[in-house]
């Protein structure tokens, strides 16, 4: 008897320590549930990367549609923030000048990244003038490395050939934002860089800040 | 003599690092850019607007259209020599509809039926066999080059109908129709020309860039494999706030 009793009460005390494994075991995994969940539900707030190009094209169409209107000035007010929630323009501009950022001082680099971010803006100001029937066409998207994705866009013309718009985009912080263009084919990130590169090496700092703040005022 | 500086030309950018153009003679290449330059602000650029001015949109389109068409069979050849047959079939029977029913080209009812425009050249089709790219050149009035594309002057101008006409047709219509074809190209060239002259800081080294990144997008029929987006890696942030050895 006193065996089975015995046998029994050590049943028990296994089934309460099974029982408060389970339950830490449960505990454990509700609050690991509840940060995932809360990690999906923040991941989930940030636009994805397809919605962000979808609403920049919005813009850019509304835009266009009131250039006249709007003059150079008004497109700029219009495209500024677009183009700032848009772009990571503080990375692109360090990318845009590539292996020189290194050698720039902190005010250099900070100087560097306003007069860019100025540029970038007033060549959509510039360029976006007018509306003749365009509109822009989602067409595919392909996860890259290093949190990276890319949209693929086409860029619809009435009376001549679409262009295809490829826009990488990379998560931050921030969310989504984008880091170059490609146009049929041709890089924007790229030309600059190699451009920026070629200029920074030859004549140095100032001059390629000073030729960029000229484009901004021929864009006008 | 002419195979041993090919050689050397095509066997230089083996240890290229990526992204990089080979262009061993970029002095003399500089001095032909800015010929070309001169000679396109002196007489194409005139001749082409003068052209945009005086011809409406719907008139330039079956130009282009026109002179497009007789240069088609170029596609169609590199398509086979390619090894895309459903594509050069498709695109021959383009060039047969518009050389008819588009009453010898000027129209294009092909492109409605399915039978989209491809572009294809002997420069590709060297590519697309593993040959490299060679070094960059600026070939006076022709424009930018690279050795691989050099065959194409040849190959092109061997696959385009007007060369043949040229034996049958007077040159008091061969000479004009022949400007006219160029004005035709720089007409439509119009608005990347723009894009240079405005956005370009140097010029020279940012046609260099644009003409090398289209070119092998024409290669890869528009498809690039990843590398063509260049690769960044060495410049972007790990994470927010820590940043690669490269860059401290």
């Amino acid at each position: 008897m006193k065996v089975e009793e015995q046998t029994i009460k050590k049943m028990n005390h296994r089934t309460d320590t099974l029982r408060l494994g389970v339950i830490a075991g449960l505990t454990v995994l509700m609050f690991a549930m509840t940060g995932a969940l809360a990690q999906a539900a923040a991941i989930e707030a940030t636009e994805k990367p397809a919605v962000v190009i979808q609403h920049f094209h919005a813009a850019l169409l509304t835009v266009m549609k009131q250039a006249d209107r709007l003059g150079f000035q008004g497109r700029y007010a219009k495209l500024e923030p677009e183009i700032r929630h848009t772009y990571d323009l503080p990375l692109v501009a360090r990318l845009s000048i590539g292996r020189g950022w290194r050698h720039l001082s902190a005010g250099q680099r900070q100087q560097f990244v306003d007069v860019f971010s100025r540029l970038v803006i007033a060549t959509y100001a510039n360029r976006f003038d007018g509306y003749s029937g365009e509109s822009f066409k989602y067409t595919s998207e392909q996860p890259l490395s290093h949190h990276r994705i890319v949209i693929h866009t086409l860029l619809v013309r009435p009376d001549d050939d679409a262009v295809q718009l490829d826009y990488i985009l990379r998560r931050s912080h921030r969310g989504w934002r984008v880091i170059n263009v490609i146009a049929d084919g041709v890089s924007d990130l790229a030309l600059k860089r190699a451009d920026y590169a070629s200029v920074l090496k030859v004549q140095g700092f100032h001059a390629l800040i000073n030729k960029l703040k000229v484009k901004i005022a021929q864009y006008r | 003599m002419v195979l041993a500086l090919s050689g050397a030309l095509l066997g230089g950018c083996a240890s290229l690092p990526a992204g990089q153009v080979y262009d061993p003679a970029e002095k003399v290449n500089r001095v032909s850019y800015s010929f070309n330059s001169v000679v396109d602000r002196l007489i194409l650029s005139p001749l082409s607007k003068g052209y945009v001015a005086v011809t409406p949109k719907q008139g330039r389109i079956l130009v282009s259209n026109f002179f497009d068409n007789s240069r088609y069979i170029g596609t169609v050849l590199n398509d086979f020599l390619q090894a895309k047959g459903k594509q050069g079939v498709a695109d021959l029977g383009r060039f047969l509809i518009n050389s008819t029913l588009g009453v010898a080209g000027l129209f294009d009812p092909a492109t409605p039926m399915g039978l989209e425009k491809h572009q294809e050249d002997f420069g590709q089709t060297l590519a697309v066999w593993g040959a490299p790219a060679g070094a960059y050149m600026v070939l006076p009035i022709l424009g930018p080059d690279t050795v691989r594309n050099t065959p194409d002057l040849a190959v092109s101008t061997l696959t385009d109908g007007l060369f043949y006409a040229g034996f049958f047709v007077a040159s008091s219509v061969m000479i004009p129709l022949s400007i006219l074809s160029t004005v035709d190209l720089r007409s439509r060239a119009s608005d990347a020309i723009r894009f240079v002259n405005e956005s370009a800081l140097d010029p020279y080294v940012f046609t260099r860039e644009a003409w090398m990144q289209h070119r092998n997008y024409l290669i890869y029929d528009g498809h690039p494999p990843e590398p063509v987006y260049p690769d960044f890696e060495d410049d972007l942030p790990d994470d927010e706030g820590t940043i690669r050895k490269s860059d401290r």
